[in-house]
Protein backbone atom coordinates (compact mmCIF):
# COMPACT_ATOMS: atom_id res chain seq x y z
CA UNK A 1 0.00 0.00 0.00
CA UNK A 2 2.80 2.22 1.16
CA UNK A 3 4.66 1.36 -1.79
CA UNK A 4 1.78 1.71 -4.39
CA UNK A 5 1.37 5.46 -2.65
CA UNK A 6 4.99 6.52 -3.05
CA UNK A 7 5.18 5.22 -6.90
CA UNK A 8 1.79 7.05 -7.50
CA UNK A 9 3.07 10.33 -5.77
CA UNK A 10 6.51 10.08 -7.90
CA UNK A 11 4.33 9.75 -10.85
CA UNK A 12 2.00 12.44 -10.61
CA UNK A 13 4.81 15.28 -10.09
CA UNK A 14 6.73 14.16 -13.20
CA UNK A 15 5.42 15.92 -15.73
CA UNK A 16 6.02 19.86 -16.32
CA UNK A 17 3.15 21.10 -18.97
CA UNK A 18 4.74 24.52 -19.26
CA UNK A 19 8.09 22.49 -20.43
CA UNK A 20 6.04 21.18 -23.28
CA UNK A 21 3.61 24.10 -24.16
CA UNK A 22 6.00 26.96 -24.57
CA UNK A 23 7.71 24.88 -27.57
CA UNK A 24 3.97 25.07 -29.32
CA UNK A 25 3.05 26.65 -32.42
CA UNK A 26 -0.49 27.93 -32.05
CA UNK A 27 -0.70 25.20 -29.76
CA UNK A 28 0.69 22.15 -32.06
CA UNK A 29 2.79 20.08 -32.08
CA UNK A 30 5.67 19.72 -34.41
CA UNK A 31 4.09 16.03 -36.36
CA UNK A 32 0.97 17.17 -37.90
CA UNK A 33 -0.59 13.80 -38.32
CA UNK A 34 -2.78 14.53 -41.61
CA UNK A 35 -0.02 15.92 -43.37
CA UNK A 36 2.44 13.19 -43.16
CA UNK A 37 -0.29 10.96 -43.47
CA UNK A 38 -1.50 12.61 -46.76
CA UNK A 39 2.50 12.74 -47.87
CA UNK A 40 2.22 8.93 -47.69
CA UNK A 41 -1.19 8.49 -49.80
CA UNK A 42 -0.78 6.35 -52.76
CA UNK A 43 0.65 8.05 -56.04
CA UNK A 44 2.71 7.69 -58.80
CA UNK A 45 6.07 6.49 -58.05
CA UNK A 46 8.81 9.25 -58.90
CA UNK A 47 10.60 9.94 -61.87
CA UNK A 48 14.16 8.89 -62.32
CA UNK A 49 15.43 12.62 -62.45
CA UNK A 50 13.10 13.17 -59.48
CA UNK A 51 15.28 10.97 -57.01
CA UNK A 52 18.51 11.78 -59.24
CA UNK A 53 17.71 15.45 -57.96
CA UNK A 54 17.04 14.44 -54.35
CA UNK A 55 19.92 12.13 -54.00
CA UNK A 56 22.29 15.12 -55.01
CA UNK A 57 20.63 17.14 -51.83
CA UNK A 58 21.56 14.59 -49.56
CA UNK A 59 25.27 14.12 -51.01
CA UNK A 60 25.12 17.78 -50.27
CA UNK A 61 24.80 17.29 -46.61
CA UNK A 62 21.43 18.90 -46.92
CA UNK A 63 18.41 17.87 -44.46
CA UNK A 64 15.32 16.67 -46.90
CA UNK A 65 12.16 18.33 -47.28
CA UNK A 66 9.20 15.80 -46.40
CA UNK A 67 8.20 15.76 -49.89
CA UNK A 68 11.81 14.30 -51.10
CA UNK A 69 11.74 11.77 -48.33
CA UNK A 70 8.18 10.54 -49.16
CA UNK A 71 9.01 10.18 -52.42
CA UNK A 72 12.04 8.29 -51.90
CA UNK A 73 9.82 6.13 -49.79
CA UNK A 74 8.03 5.59 -53.45
CA UNK A 75 10.45 4.41 -55.49
CA UNK A 76 9.68 1.36 -56.80
CA UNK A 77 12.24 0.41 -59.38
CA UNK A 78 14.65 -1.94 -58.45
CA UNK A 79 17.60 -0.35 -60.22
CA UNK A 80 16.67 3.08 -58.73
CA UNK A 81 16.60 1.83 -54.66
CA UNK A 82 19.99 0.48 -56.06
CA UNK A 83 21.19 3.80 -56.68
CA UNK A 84 19.76 4.77 -53.65
CA UNK A 85 21.47 2.78 -51.46
CA UNK A 86 24.65 3.52 -53.20
CA UNK A 87 24.31 6.96 -52.88
CA UNK A 88 23.48 6.20 -48.84
CA UNK A 89 26.55 4.81 -49.00
CA UNK A 90 28.44 7.66 -50.34
CA UNK A 91 26.86 9.92 -47.81
CA UNK A 92 27.89 7.73 -45.17
CA UNK A 93 31.59 7.82 -46.28
CA UNK A 94 31.59 11.76 -47.28
CA UNK A 95 30.85 12.29 -43.67
CA UNK A 96 32.42 9.61 -41.52
CA UNK A 97 34.77 7.63 -44.18
CA UNK A 98 35.22 4.23 -43.37
CA UNK A 99 34.49 4.64 -39.69
CA UNK A 100 32.28 2.55 -37.39
CA UNK A 101 32.12 3.85 -33.75
CA UNK A 102 31.71 0.71 -31.38
CA UNK A 103 29.22 0.72 -27.74
CA UNK A 104 27.69 -1.32 -25.78
CA UNK A 105 24.35 -0.88 -23.88
CA UNK A 106 24.18 -1.20 -19.96
CA UNK A 107 20.93 -1.96 -18.23
CA UNK A 108 20.79 -0.74 -14.70
CA UNK A 109 17.58 -1.41 -13.43
CA UNK A 110 14.22 -3.21 -14.75
CA UNK A 111 11.67 -1.37 -12.61
CA UNK A 112 9.51 0.57 -14.24
CA UNK A 113 6.16 2.62 -13.73
CA UNK A 114 4.96 1.83 -17.19
CA UNK A 115 3.11 -0.96 -18.86
CA UNK A 116 3.69 -0.90 -22.73
CA UNK A 117 2.08 -3.39 -24.34
CA UNK A 118 5.19 -4.30 -26.63
CA UNK A 119 7.93 -4.70 -23.68
CA UNK A 120 9.59 -6.99 -21.44
CA UNK A 121 10.00 -4.27 -18.75
CA UNK A 122 6.25 -3.30 -18.17
CA UNK A 123 4.87 -3.53 -14.76
CA UNK A 124 2.53 -5.43 -16.01
CA UNK A 125 4.70 -8.53 -16.77
CA UNK A 126 4.75 -10.67 -13.94
CA UNK A 127 7.75 -12.82 -15.59
CA UNK A 128 10.14 -10.22 -15.32
CA UNK A 129 12.60 -10.65 -12.34
CA UNK A 130 13.00 -7.15 -11.25
CA UNK A 131 16.55 -5.48 -10.41
CA UNK A 132 18.49 -2.13 -10.22
CA UNK A 133 22.47 -2.72 -9.87
CA UNK A 134 23.95 -1.30 -6.48
CA UNK A 135 26.57 1.43 -7.10
CA UNK A 136 29.20 -1.90 -6.24
CA UNK A 137 27.21 -4.01 -9.01
CA UNK A 138 27.67 -1.26 -11.52
CA UNK A 139 31.50 -0.96 -10.64
CA UNK A 140 31.74 -4.75 -11.57
CA UNK A 141 29.84 -4.25 -14.81
CA UNK A 142 31.89 -1.40 -15.77
CA UNK A 143 35.47 -3.55 -15.03
CA UNK A 144 33.86 -6.14 -17.69
CA UNK A 145 33.38 -3.83 -20.01
CA UNK A 146 36.39 -1.73 -19.44
CA UNK A 147 39.21 -4.30 -18.66
CA UNK A 148 38.06 -7.81 -20.03
CA UNK A 149 36.16 -6.34 -23.81
CA UNK A 150 37.59 -2.88 -24.00
CA UNK A 151 34.58 -0.56 -24.48
CA UNK A 152 35.31 3.09 -24.06
CA UNK A 153 31.73 4.20 -24.76
CA UNK A 154 28.51 3.24 -23.02
CA UNK A 155 24.98 3.57 -23.22
CA UNK A 156 23.35 3.30 -19.93
CA UNK A 157 19.71 2.61 -19.86
CA UNK A 158 17.19 2.83 -16.99
CA UNK A 159 13.63 1.82 -16.42
CA UNK A 160 11.43 4.97 -15.42
CA UNK A 161 11.28 4.56 -11.72
CA UNK A 162 11.85 6.38 -8.36
CA UNK A 163 14.71 4.15 -7.72
CA UNK A 164 16.50 4.70 -11.13
CA UNK A 165 15.74 8.44 -10.87
CA UNK A 166 17.86 11.71 -11.67
CA UNK A 167 19.91 11.34 -8.33
CA UNK A 168 20.30 7.19 -9.31
CA UNK A 169 21.78 8.46 -12.93
CA UNK A 170 23.79 10.91 -11.69
CA UNK A 171 25.59 8.35 -8.85
CA UNK A 172 25.62 5.19 -11.64
CA UNK A 173 27.34 7.54 -14.34
CA UNK A 174 29.83 9.29 -11.99
CA UNK A 175 30.68 5.61 -10.69
CA UNK A 176 31.19 4.61 -14.30
CA UNK A 177 33.40 7.43 -15.21
CA UNK A 178 35.28 6.57 -11.71
CA UNK A 179 36.45 2.94 -12.50
CA UNK A 180 39.89 2.71 -14.40
CA UNK A 181 41.14 -0.86 -14.77
CA UNK A 182 44.91 -1.47 -15.80
CA UNK A 183 44.70 -4.18 -18.89
CA UNK A 184 47.58 -5.01 -21.41
CA UNK A 185 50.38 -1.67 -21.69
CA UNK A 186 47.14 0.53 -20.57
CA UNK A 187 44.48 0.79 -18.76
CA UNK A 188 40.56 0.56 -19.42
CA UNK A 189 37.99 3.24 -18.35
CA UNK A 190 34.80 4.62 -19.86
CA UNK A 191 35.34 7.81 -21.63
CA UNK A 192 31.99 8.31 -22.61
CA UNK A 193 28.42 7.42 -21.26
CA UNK A 194 25.37 8.07 -23.49
CA UNK A 195 22.12 8.05 -21.49
CA UNK A 196 18.71 6.53 -22.75
CA UNK A 197 16.03 7.35 -20.12
CA UNK A 198 12.42 8.57 -19.64
CA UNK A 199 11.85 12.20 -20.71
CA UNK A 200 12.74 14.23 -17.85
CA UNK A 201 12.54 17.69 -16.87
CA UNK A 202 14.66 20.23 -17.60
CA UNK A 203 15.95 20.86 -14.01
CA UNK A 204 16.88 16.88 -13.58
CA UNK A 205 18.50 17.38 -17.36
CA UNK A 206 21.15 20.07 -15.87
CA UNK A 207 21.67 17.63 -13.35
CA UNK A 208 22.73 15.18 -15.64
CA UNK A 209 24.13 18.13 -17.79
CA UNK A 210 26.24 18.76 -14.53
CA UNK A 211 28.23 15.90 -14.98
CA UNK A 212 29.41 15.79 -18.26
CA UNK A 213 26.89 12.67 -20.23
CA UNK A 214 28.10 12.70 -23.48
CA UNK A 215 24.43 11.97 -25.86
CA UNK A 216 21.35 12.15 -24.61
CA UNK A 217 18.59 9.73 -26.01
CA UNK A 218 14.68 9.37 -25.45
CA UNK A 219 12.90 7.16 -28.60
CA UNK A 220 9.89 8.24 -29.15
CA UNK A 221 8.77 4.32 -30.20
CA UNK A 222 5.74 5.71 -32.24
CA UNK A 223 5.49 9.45 -34.29
CA UNK A 224 1.89 7.85 -35.05
CA UNK A 225 -0.22 9.59 -32.20
CA UNK A 226 -3.11 6.84 -32.19
CA UNK A 227 -0.84 4.23 -32.21
CA UNK A 228 1.17 5.94 -28.88
CA UNK A 229 -2.20 5.86 -27.53
CA UNK A 230 -2.74 2.60 -27.91
CA UNK A 231 0.24 1.06 -26.80
CA UNK A 232 0.78 2.78 -24.16
CA UNK A 233 -2.31 2.75 -21.60
CA UNK A 234 -3.78 6.02 -20.64
CA UNK A 235 -3.10 7.09 -17.59
CA UNK A 236 0.41 6.23 -17.58
CA UNK A 237 3.43 8.44 -17.53
CA UNK A 238 4.25 6.84 -20.77
CA UNK A 239 1.23 7.56 -22.56
CA UNK A 240 1.74 11.25 -22.47
CA UNK A 241 2.62 12.16 -26.07
CA UNK A 242 3.98 15.23 -25.80
CA UNK A 243 6.07 15.28 -22.83
CA UNK A 244 8.18 12.52 -24.51
CA UNK A 245 8.08 14.31 -27.87
CA UNK A 246 9.86 17.36 -26.30
CA UNK A 247 12.38 15.46 -24.72
CA UNK A 248 14.88 16.38 -26.97
CA UNK A 249 13.89 20.04 -27.10
CA UNK A 250 14.12 20.43 -23.01
CA UNK A 251 17.79 18.58 -23.14
CA UNK A 252 18.85 20.88 -25.52
CA UNK A 253 17.76 23.75 -23.18
CA UNK A 254 19.04 22.22 -19.94
CA UNK A 255 22.70 21.81 -22.27
CA UNK A 256 23.14 18.55 -23.12
CA UNK A 257 23.67 19.76 -26.74
CA UNK A 258 23.99 16.02 -27.99
CA UNK A 259 20.55 14.10 -28.79
CA UNK A 260 19.34 11.02 -29.89
CA UNK A 261 16.53 10.43 -31.39
CA UNK A 262 14.73 7.05 -32.59
CA UNK A 263 10.86 5.28 -33.37
CA UNK A 264 10.64 1.05 -32.63
CA UNK A 265 9.74 0.10 -35.89
CA UNK A 266 7.05 -2.56 -35.48
CA UNK A 267 4.23 -0.45 -33.85
CA UNK A 268 2.90 1.24 -37.31
CA UNK A 269 3.80 1.96 -41.17
CA UNK A 270 7.18 2.15 -41.23
CA UNK A 271 7.03 5.18 -43.50
CA UNK A 272 5.51 6.78 -40.97
CA UNK A 273 8.30 6.71 -38.58
CA UNK A 274 10.84 7.73 -41.20
CA UNK A 275 8.87 10.72 -42.01
CA UNK A 276 8.13 11.63 -37.95
CA UNK A 277 12.03 11.15 -37.39
CA UNK A 278 12.50 13.48 -40.33
CA UNK A 279 9.66 15.95 -38.77
CA UNK A 280 11.23 15.97 -34.98
CA UNK A 281 15.09 16.27 -37.00
CA UNK A 282 13.81 19.45 -38.89
CA UNK A 283 12.21 21.03 -35.75
CA UNK A 284 15.26 20.58 -33.52
CA UNK A 285 16.97 22.14 -36.55
CA UNK A 286 14.61 24.95 -36.51
CA UNK A 287 14.48 25.41 -32.80
CA UNK A 288 17.71 25.68 -31.62
CA UNK A 289 20.10 25.06 -34.82
CA UNK A 290 20.96 21.80 -33.83
CA UNK A 291 19.66 18.30 -35.57
CA UNK A 292 19.97 14.88 -33.67
CA UNK A 293 23.77 13.36 -32.86
CA UNK A 294 22.24 9.84 -33.95
CA UNK A 295 19.26 8.59 -34.59
CA UNK A 296 18.00 4.49 -33.84
CA UNK A 297 16.21 2.75 -35.57
CA UNK A 298 14.95 -0.50 -33.55
CA UNK A 299 12.97 -3.00 -34.89
CA UNK A 300 10.89 -4.84 -32.52
CA UNK A 301 11.75 -8.30 -31.12
CA UNK A 302 10.50 -11.12 -29.01
CA UNK A 303 10.25 -10.62 -25.25
CA UNK A 304 9.34 -12.48 -22.25
CA UNK A 305 5.18 -13.67 -21.75
CA UNK A 306 5.34 -10.22 -24.16
CA UNK A 307 2.07 -11.79 -27.07
CA UNK A 308 1.33 -8.10 -29.05
CA UNK A 309 4.70 -8.27 -30.15
CA UNK A 310 3.47 -11.26 -32.26
CA UNK A 311 0.38 -10.02 -33.01
CA UNK A 312 1.39 -6.81 -34.83
CA UNK A 313 0.35 -5.67 -37.66
CA UNK A 314 3.26 -3.82 -38.70
CA UNK A 315 5.93 -6.49 -38.47
CA UNK A 316 8.95 -4.39 -40.75
CA UNK A 317 10.42 -6.98 -43.20
CA UNK A 318 13.72 -6.95 -43.72
CA UNK A 319 13.33 -5.92 -47.33
CA UNK A 320 11.29 -2.73 -46.13
CA UNK A 321 14.12 -2.10 -42.99
CA UNK A 322 16.39 -1.86 -45.75
CA UNK A 323 14.42 0.67 -47.41
CA UNK A 324 13.74 2.64 -43.99
CA UNK A 325 17.71 2.40 -43.34
CA UNK A 326 18.66 3.93 -46.71
CA UNK A 327 15.95 6.70 -46.38
CA UNK A 328 16.75 7.72 -43.03
CA UNK A 329 20.55 8.08 -44.03
CA UNK A 330 19.73 10.21 -47.08
CA UNK A 331 17.10 12.29 -45.15
CA UNK A 332 19.13 13.29 -41.99
CA UNK A 333 22.74 13.06 -44.01
CA UNK A 334 25.06 14.22 -41.10
CA UNK A 335 23.55 12.26 -38.30
CA UNK A 336 25.05 9.22 -36.81
CA UNK A 337 22.98 5.93 -37.41
CA UNK A 338 23.18 3.32 -34.59
CA UNK A 339 22.52 -0.21 -35.96
CA UNK A 340 22.21 -2.06 -32.71
CA UNK A 341 22.58 -6.10 -31.84
CA UNK A 342 19.01 -6.44 -31.97
CA UNK A 343 19.27 -7.91 -35.49
CA UNK A 344 21.03 -10.87 -36.79
CA UNK A 345 24.44 -10.74 -37.81
CA UNK A 346 23.98 -11.35 -41.35
CA UNK A 347 21.64 -8.28 -41.73
CA UNK A 348 23.84 -6.03 -39.75
CA UNK A 349 26.59 -7.01 -42.45
CA UNK A 350 23.97 -5.98 -45.40
CA UNK A 351 22.94 -3.13 -43.60
CA UNK A 352 26.05 -1.56 -42.73
CA UNK A 353 26.99 -0.01 -46.30
CA UNK A 354 23.77 1.80 -46.28
CA UNK A 355 25.08 4.38 -44.11
CA UNK A 356 24.93 3.42 -40.69
CA UNK A 357 27.58 4.55 -38.32
CA UNK A 358 28.09 2.72 -35.20
CA UNK A 359 27.41 -0.86 -33.91
CA UNK A 360 26.99 -2.26 -30.01
CA UNK A 361 28.91 -5.74 -29.95
CA UNK A 362 29.46 -7.95 -26.82
CA UNK A 363 25.75 -6.37 -25.66
CA UNK A 364 24.24 -8.10 -22.86
CA UNK A 365 21.09 -6.49 -21.94
CA UNK A 366 20.26 -8.64 -18.42
CA UNK A 367 20.44 -6.49 -15.52
CA UNK A 368 23.97 -7.37 -14.38
CA UNK A 369 24.86 -9.58 -17.34
CA UNK A 370 28.10 -8.54 -17.96
CA UNK A 371 29.20 -10.24 -14.67
CA UNK A 372 27.46 -13.59 -15.42
CA UNK A 373 29.84 -15.62 -17.16
CA UNK A 374 27.34 -18.21 -18.99
CA UNK A 375 27.25 -15.84 -22.05
CA UNK A 376 23.31 -16.77 -22.35
CA UNK A 377 20.17 -14.37 -22.82
CA UNK A 378 17.97 -14.49 -19.98
CA UNK A 379 14.59 -13.28 -21.63
CA UNK A 380 13.07 -13.06 -17.84
CA UNK A 381 15.43 -10.48 -17.07
CA UNK A 382 15.98 -9.10 -20.50
CA UNK A 383 13.62 -6.30 -22.52
CA UNK A 384 13.74 -7.88 -25.61
CA UNK A 385 16.12 -10.75 -27.07
CA UNK A 386 18.93 -9.56 -28.71
CA UNK A 387 20.08 -11.09 -32.54
CA UNK A 388 23.69 -10.52 -32.64
CA UNK A 389 25.74 -12.08 -29.62
CA UNK A 390 29.45 -11.50 -31.15
CA UNK A 391 31.86 -10.38 -28.99
CA UNK A 392 33.67 -7.02 -30.02
CA UNK A 393 37.00 -8.59 -30.64
CA UNK A 394 34.55 -10.79 -33.60
CA UNK A 395 32.72 -7.85 -35.14
CA UNK A 396 35.81 -5.60 -34.93
CA UNK A 397 37.69 -8.45 -37.05
CA UNK A 398 35.09 -8.68 -39.18
CA UNK A 399 34.80 -4.96 -39.74
CA UNK A 400 38.66 -4.58 -40.57
CA UNK A 401 38.36 -7.68 -42.79
CA UNK A 402 34.95 -5.75 -44.71
CA UNK A 403 37.55 -2.38 -44.50
CA UNK A 404 36.19 -0.62 -41.92
CA UNK A 405 38.20 1.05 -38.98
CA UNK A 406 36.87 0.60 -35.52
CA UNK A 407 36.84 4.14 -33.74
CA UNK A 408 37.35 4.16 -30.23
CA UNK A 409 37.33 7.88 -30.57
CA UNK A 410 35.35 10.01 -27.98
CA UNK A 411 37.14 13.14 -27.92
CA UNK A 412 34.56 15.24 -29.75
CA UNK A 413 32.51 16.05 -26.74
CA UNK A 414 35.53 16.34 -24.60
CA UNK A 415 37.30 19.69 -26.91
CA UNK A 416 33.71 21.81 -27.51
CA UNK A 417 32.76 19.66 -30.76
CA UNK A 418 29.09 19.32 -29.73
CA UNK A 419 26.11 21.28 -30.89
CA UNK A 420 26.51 23.45 -34.06
CA UNK A 421 29.73 23.08 -33.87
CA UNK A 422 29.76 19.38 -34.68
CA UNK A 423 26.43 20.31 -36.74
CA UNK A 424 28.44 22.71 -39.10
CA UNK A 425 31.32 20.19 -38.86
CA UNK A 426 29.86 17.64 -39.84
CA UNK A 427 28.21 19.22 -43.16
CA UNK A 428 30.78 20.72 -44.36
CA UNK A 429 33.25 17.43 -44.25
CA UNK A 430 35.51 18.84 -41.83
CA UNK A 431 34.95 16.61 -38.79
CA UNK A 432 36.65 13.40 -40.58
CA UNK A 433 40.06 15.45 -40.25
CA UNK A 434 39.71 15.23 -36.29
CA UNK A 435 37.88 11.99 -36.36
CA UNK A 436 40.56 9.97 -38.65
CA UNK A 437 43.72 11.21 -36.58
CA UNK A 438 41.28 9.92 -33.07
CA UNK A 439 40.45 6.54 -34.89
CA UNK A 440 43.79 5.98 -35.88
CA UNK A 441 45.09 6.28 -32.01
CA UNK A 442 42.29 4.58 -30.28
CA UNK A 443 42.09 1.65 -32.56
CA UNK A 444 45.98 1.34 -32.36
CA UNK A 445 45.53 1.56 -28.35
CA UNK A 446 42.97 -1.41 -28.81
CA UNK A 447 44.68 -2.96 -30.53
CA UNK A 448 47.36 -3.18 -28.08
CA UNK A 449 45.35 -3.69 -24.73
CA UNK A 450 42.33 -6.28 -26.07
CA UNK A 451 42.63 -7.79 -29.78
CA UNK A 452 43.19 -11.35 -29.63
CA UNK A 453 45.78 -12.27 -32.28
CA UNK A 454 43.71 -13.19 -35.32
CA UNK A 455 41.67 -9.80 -34.68
CA UNK A 456 45.22 -7.72 -34.31
CA UNK A 457 46.39 -9.27 -38.19
CA UNK A 458 42.98 -8.39 -39.79
CA UNK A 459 43.84 -4.59 -37.84
CA UNK A 460 46.88 -3.75 -38.91
CA UNK A 461 46.45 -4.00 -42.41
CA UNK A 462 43.63 -1.16 -42.12
CA UNK A 463 45.68 0.92 -39.41
CA UNK A 464 48.57 0.97 -41.99
CA UNK A 465 45.90 2.02 -44.56
CA UNK A 466 45.07 4.53 -42.17
CA UNK A 467 47.99 6.14 -41.46
CA UNK A 468 49.12 6.16 -44.46
CA UNK A 469 46.28 7.89 -45.82
CA UNK A 470 46.91 10.72 -42.75
CA UNK A 471 50.14 10.90 -44.22
CA UNK A 472 49.08 11.85 -47.75
CA UNK A 473 46.00 13.85 -46.79
CA UNK A 474 46.57 15.81 -43.98
CA UNK A 475 50.35 16.00 -44.25
CA UNK A 476 51.25 19.34 -42.37
CA UNK A 477 49.74 17.37 -39.51
CA UNK A 478 51.17 14.25 -39.54
CA UNK A 479 53.86 15.05 -37.45
CA UNK A 480 52.02 15.78 -34.85
CA UNK A 481 49.55 12.58 -35.51
CA UNK A 482 53.08 10.42 -35.22
CA UNK A 483 54.26 11.85 -32.16
CA UNK A 484 50.49 10.63 -30.60
CA UNK A 485 50.78 7.91 -32.32
CA UNK A 486 54.34 7.06 -30.79
CA UNK A 487 53.43 7.68 -27.48
CA UNK A 488 50.24 5.73 -27.57
CA UNK A 489 52.65 3.02 -28.90
CA UNK A 490 55.00 3.40 -25.87
CA UNK A 491 51.77 2.62 -23.64
CA UNK A 492 50.35 6.23 -22.93
CA UNK A 493 47.19 5.95 -22.73
CA UNK A 494 43.56 8.49 -24.17
CA UNK A 495 45.42 11.00 -26.20
CA UNK A 496 43.85 13.27 -28.82
CA UNK A 497 43.07 15.66 -31.01
CA UNK B 1 32.16 38.90 -8.46
CA UNK B 2 29.53 40.33 -10.15
CA UNK B 3 27.67 38.30 -12.49
CA UNK B 4 27.03 38.88 -16.29
CA UNK B 5 25.19 37.63 -19.17
CA UNK B 6 25.86 35.21 -21.69
CA UNK B 7 25.70 37.57 -24.05
CA UNK B 8 28.02 40.02 -22.81
CA UNK B 9 30.68 36.87 -22.32
CA UNK B 10 30.10 36.14 -25.89
CA UNK B 11 30.79 39.81 -27.14
CA UNK B 12 34.16 39.37 -24.56
CA UNK B 13 34.92 36.23 -25.81
CA UNK B 14 34.79 37.63 -29.96
CA UNK B 15 36.66 40.59 -29.59
CA UNK B 16 39.26 38.40 -27.60
CA UNK B 17 39.59 35.89 -30.66
CA UNK B 18 39.41 38.19 -33.32
CA UNK B 19 42.43 40.29 -31.95
CA UNK B 20 44.11 36.76 -31.32
CA UNK B 21 43.22 35.50 -34.41
CA UNK B 22 44.58 38.51 -36.44
CA UNK B 23 47.70 38.89 -34.62
CA UNK B 24 48.67 35.30 -33.75
CA UNK B 25 46.51 33.39 -36.30
CA UNK B 26 44.93 31.54 -33.66
CA UNK B 27 41.35 30.34 -33.49
CA UNK B 28 39.54 30.38 -30.39
CA UNK B 29 36.45 28.98 -29.16
CA UNK B 30 34.52 29.74 -25.62
CA UNK B 31 33.01 26.17 -23.93
CA UNK B 32 30.86 25.73 -21.34
CA UNK B 33 32.57 23.18 -19.23
CA UNK B 34 30.01 20.43 -17.43
CA UNK B 35 32.13 17.59 -15.62
CA UNK B 36 34.59 15.98 -18.40
CA UNK B 37 32.13 17.78 -21.64
CA UNK B 38 33.12 20.94 -23.41
CA UNK B 39 30.04 22.11 -24.97
CA UNK B 40 30.13 24.31 -27.90
CA UNK B 41 29.21 27.95 -27.07
CA UNK B 42 30.84 30.43 -29.54
CA UNK B 43 33.28 30.84 -31.64
CA UNK B 44 34.42 29.88 -35.50
CA UNK B 45 34.90 26.85 -36.98
CA UNK B 46 38.21 25.65 -37.48
CA UNK B 47 38.72 26.06 -41.33
CA UNK B 48 39.88 23.07 -43.80
CA UNK B 49 43.57 24.71 -43.58
CA UNK B 50 44.02 25.04 -40.09
CA UNK B 51 45.69 22.30 -37.79
CA UNK B 52 43.16 20.25 -35.81
CA UNK B 53 45.59 20.22 -33.12
CA UNK B 54 43.39 22.04 -30.03
CA UNK B 55 44.51 22.95 -26.63
CA UNK B 56 41.92 23.23 -23.68
CA UNK B 57 42.36 26.51 -21.77
CA UNK B 58 40.07 25.96 -18.53
CA UNK B 59 39.03 29.24 -17.20
CA UNK B 60 37.24 28.16 -13.93
CA UNK B 61 34.54 25.47 -12.94
CA UNK B 62 32.04 26.14 -15.44
CA UNK B 63 33.91 28.12 -18.85
CA UNK B 64 36.90 27.11 -21.27
CA UNK B 65 38.44 28.11 -24.21
CA UNK B 66 39.24 25.31 -27.06
CA UNK B 67 42.51 27.28 -28.78
CA UNK B 68 43.41 25.92 -32.39
CA UNK B 69 46.95 27.03 -33.70
CA UNK B 70 49.06 27.13 -30.32
CA UNK B 71 51.09 24.68 -31.21
CA UNK B 72 52.25 26.64 -33.94
CA UNK B 73 53.39 29.63 -32.40
CA UNK B 74 56.89 30.27 -30.89
CA UNK B 75 56.96 29.92 -27.03
CA UNK B 76 56.56 33.84 -26.21
CA UNK B 77 54.23 33.59 -28.87
CA UNK B 78 52.35 31.24 -27.36
CA UNK B 79 52.80 32.86 -23.73
CA UNK B 80 51.60 36.27 -25.13
CA UNK B 81 48.16 34.97 -26.04
CA UNK B 82 47.99 33.03 -23.05
CA UNK B 83 48.53 36.09 -21.14
CA UNK B 84 45.82 37.81 -22.83
CA UNK B 85 43.58 34.94 -22.59
CA UNK B 86 43.76 35.52 -18.41
CA UNK B 87 43.35 38.99 -18.91
CA UNK B 88 40.30 38.93 -20.71
CA UNK B 89 38.96 35.91 -18.43
CA UNK B 90 40.13 36.12 -15.04
CA UNK B 91 36.87 37.51 -13.84
CA UNK B 92 35.09 34.79 -15.07
CA UNK B 93 37.48 31.85 -13.47
CA UNK B 94 35.45 29.59 -11.02
CA UNK B 95 31.95 30.63 -11.72
CA UNK B 96 29.94 28.50 -13.97
CA UNK B 97 27.79 30.11 -16.36
CA UNK B 98 24.34 29.31 -17.89
CA UNK B 99 23.30 29.41 -21.60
Amino acid sequence: MEKTSRLKSWVSGRINQAQVDRYLEDGRDFIPDAELESKLAPAPPPAPARVREIIARALAIQTLEPDETADLMRVRDPELWAELEAAAGQVKRKVYDNRIVTFAPLYLGNRCVNNCLYCGFRSGNAAERRRVLSLDEIRGETEVLAGRIGHKRLIVVYGEHPDTDVDYMAESIRTIYGVKVPVGRGFGQIRRVNVNAAPMPVEELKVLAEIGVGTYQVFQETYHRQTYASVHPAGSLKSDYRWRLYSMHRSLEAGIDDVGLGALFGLYDWRFEVLGLLYHARALEKRFGIGPHTISFPRLEPAENTPFIQETGYRVTDEDFRKAVTVIRLSVPYAGMILTAREPAPLRRALLPLGCTQLDASSRIGIGAYRSRSGEQVSDRQQFLLGDTRTLDEVVRELALMGHITSFCTAGYRCGRTGQCIMELLRSGQEGRFCKLNAALTFQEWLDDFATPPTRAAGEPILAREIEDIRQRMPAVFPAFMKQYERIRQGERDLYF
Amino acid sequence: MNEISTSELIKRFQRLAGRLESKHAVLLQLALVRGRRWSYLAGRMPAPGLSPVSERVKLGPGLGLVVYGLDELRPVERLQVLKAIGDSFAPEAGRAVDR
